[in-house]
């Protein structure tokens, strides 16, 4: 029994060990560097009724072959969270706009324009944010 | 009379290693993918990233994203464009109009670019009767144009003029 649950210890062990390597070095599994954000605007004054919006740019060759996305999240100043549609960002649309819901009472937000890109195990993994106070309405 | 004990019941010990194996394999998976980061708020801490600011003359506005006309003084652009409108030395002024659709206009976020940051300079809907935004001296400006409430999809005409 004790034997077993060693054997079995040490397999978990290995597994996370390699994982973790898998993950943090690319070189291992070949990987093509995450898509960054050449820039990005969020006006600072949103008009009640529109919607929260960010706009973007990438670098242009930083999307290719990537299945990178891109998200809006906006916060309260308690902390409570919305998150956007993601909208996915390809070689025809590495500049554009994405926004979230118009249906928030008037205050202040804060907005945060997060760059997605699943990881080599398949999990989504946000790799990028920009973020800003928003004033909504008023 | 003998009582035996099931030994297919792990002793102890075996059940503590094989809460230690569970809680093992959790954390390694978790180091591996770096968590779930969409479960945890980023900070606000993280800059933003300027928008390109370096082309366009004075007193004529440009398109950095979205589409429409530009025409030296004077630019039509349909919902979702952000654009720029380069610094003059001198005190200039924004005339905005916007095309009715069911009564509502575009909605429509003046942003100051200047030596000390950004700073909003204007903010509303904006209708027929049109908004005049000043532009201060030396100062660049983002106006950014979405949609309204009432207008769903469709698109909108926003008119821009750079005025003396």
């Amino acid at each position: 029994m004790r034997s077993y649950l060693t054997a079995s210890a040490v397999f978990a062990l290995l597994v996370g060990i390699v994982a973790l390597v898998a993950d943090r070095v690319p070189s291992l599994a070949n990987a093509v560097p995450p898509p960054r954000l050449a820039w990005a605007f969020i006006p600072q004054g949103v008009p009640e009724g529109a919607p929260f919006a960010a706009w973007f740019g990438f670098d242009a060759a930083a999307p290719s072959g990537l299945p990178a996305a891109v998200q809006l999240r906006v916060c309260d100043l308690e902390g409570a969270c919305l998150l956007g549609a993601r909208k996915a960002v390809t070689e025809r649309s590495s500049s554009g706009l994405v926004t979230i819901t118009r249906a928030l009472p008037p205050g202040e937000y804060d907005l945060h324009l997060l760059v997605l890109r699943p990881n080599r195990l398949g999990v989504t993994r946000t790799v990028q944010v920009v973020s800003r106070r928003v004033t909504y309405g008023g | 009379m003998a009582v035996s004990r099931g030994s297919a019941l792990p002793s102890t010990s075996g059940a503590w290693a094989i809460l230690a194996i569970v809680c093992l394999c959790v954390v390694a998976t978790g180091l591996a993918t770096g968590g779930v980061g969409q479960l945890t708020a980023p900070s606000v801490a993280a800059p933003p990233l300027m928008p390109p600011t370096a082309f366009g003359g004075c007193g004529e506005p440009a398109f950095i994203a979205g589409s429409g006309e530009a025409t030296g003084g004077e630019l039509r652009a349909f919902t979702n464009a952000l654009v720029l409108v380069p610094g003059c030395e001198a005190a200039g002024r924004l005339l905005l109009t916007g095309s009715l659709a069911r009564g509502v206009g575009p909605a429509v976020s003046v942003t100051y670019v200047g030596a000390g940051g950004e700073s909003t300079g204007w903010y509303g809907e904006v209708d027929t009767g049109g908004v005049e935004v000043p532009l201060p001296p030396a100062t660049r400006a983002l106006v950014s144009f979405t949609n309204d409430l009432a207008s769903g999809a469709e698109d909108r005409n926003l008119r821009l003029e750079v005025a003396p």
